[in-house]
């Protein structure tokens, strides 16, 4: 008698188990699978290697591109998105600095500045890039013109598109 | 004896309902993994990337069976899963809603088609750069 009570304990207490284990998996499937994928990382990625390709030609610098009025349209890029809760064509930043390159001194010497897209971006990444906040990626390169001066670049980019990546 | 059949029986009833709760768990996960909405993003996206990064003259396969399998279940025609309208892709597997659709910056003209050839081949071709 005393054993098939110890055994009826057991078995509620087997049962409070896997309910647990239920409900831990449905809230690991649904915080996995209700998020969408965040591929704002790779996006910002590829925009910076597109502009990249686009200001130069095998490391030579083109200077003629970042001096053209129509940047943009010249690489082959559009900031245009699909129409999404309110989505304005504003998910999108782009800011390329060029400066001077001086080995003797390290230091750079930035002679002009291109930006397109949402200014407030960066103003956001600043608190945070990723998840709720637009993510945000910088990178340098450097490269000699015709003439062998030497540059460096600083490309920042931004995406937003949060809602459909966080 | 009476008493030792009953555990088996006892034993079994537990272990059937254990084993049913095991499939329930396992149904449940593998409904959610291959659930129309994460196969449309999971697509959508992934067209996208693959535009951005391409450049013209290109021409990308892509196998998209699970999609296309689901799509033949809800009566859509494999031809009819994936387009593209200026820079937008947009995918749809099923005849209700509008489907998932995602941007590329790429400013090319892509086109995308499915292979009849082939029975799960989307092939994305980069014509050129739009103007």
């Amino acid at each position: 008698m005393n054993s098939r009570g110890t055994d009826k304990i057991i078995s509620i207490y087997w049962f409070a188990i896997l309910f647990l284990v239920a409900v831990a998996c449905v809230y690991l499937v649904y915080s996995f699978y209700g998020k969408p994928y965040d591929v704002r990382k790779i996006e910002a990625n590829f925009l910076v290697n597109q502009v990249v390709d686009c200001i130069s030609d095998d490391g030579i610098l083109n200077l003629e591109t970042l001096e053209n009025p129509s940047f943009l349209e010249f690489c082959h890029l559009t900031f245009d998105v699909e129409d999404f809760q309110g989505w304005k064509d504003d998910q999108f930043y782009l800011e390329i600095f060029l400066c001077g390159f001086d080995i003797s001194n390290g230091q750079d010497l930035c002679l002009s500045k291109l930006n397109f897209g949402d200014e407030n971006i960066p103003k956001n990444c600043e608190l945070k890039s990723g998840g709720n906040y637009p993510f945000c990626l910088e990178r340098s390169s450097y490269f000699i013109d015709a003439e062998q001066n030497k540059y460096s670049t600083k490309i920042f980019v931004g995406v937003k598109k949060i809602e459909k990546n966080d | 004896m009476q008493k030792r059949g009953n555990i088996l029986t006892e034993n079994i009833i537990f272990i059937i309902l254990n084993l049913v709760f095991v499939v329930i768990l396992v149904l449940f996960i593998f409904s959610k993994m291959s659930s129309e909405s994460v196969i449309e993003e999971k697509y959508a996206k992934q067209i996208a990337l693959i535009v951005d990064e391409a450049k013209p003259v290109m021409e990308i396969h892509l196998n998209m069976q699970d999609a296309v399998e689901k799509a033949k279940k809800n009566k859509i025609s494999p031809e009819n899963i994936v387009s593209i309208s200026e820079n937008v892709v947009n995918v749809k597997i099923n005849s209700r809603g509008e489907g998932y659709s995602y941007s590329f910056f790429n400013n090319v003209d892509a086109t995308i088609y499915f292979d009849t050839t082939s029975s799960f081949t989307y092939v994305i071709k980069i014509n050129g750069n739009r103007k």
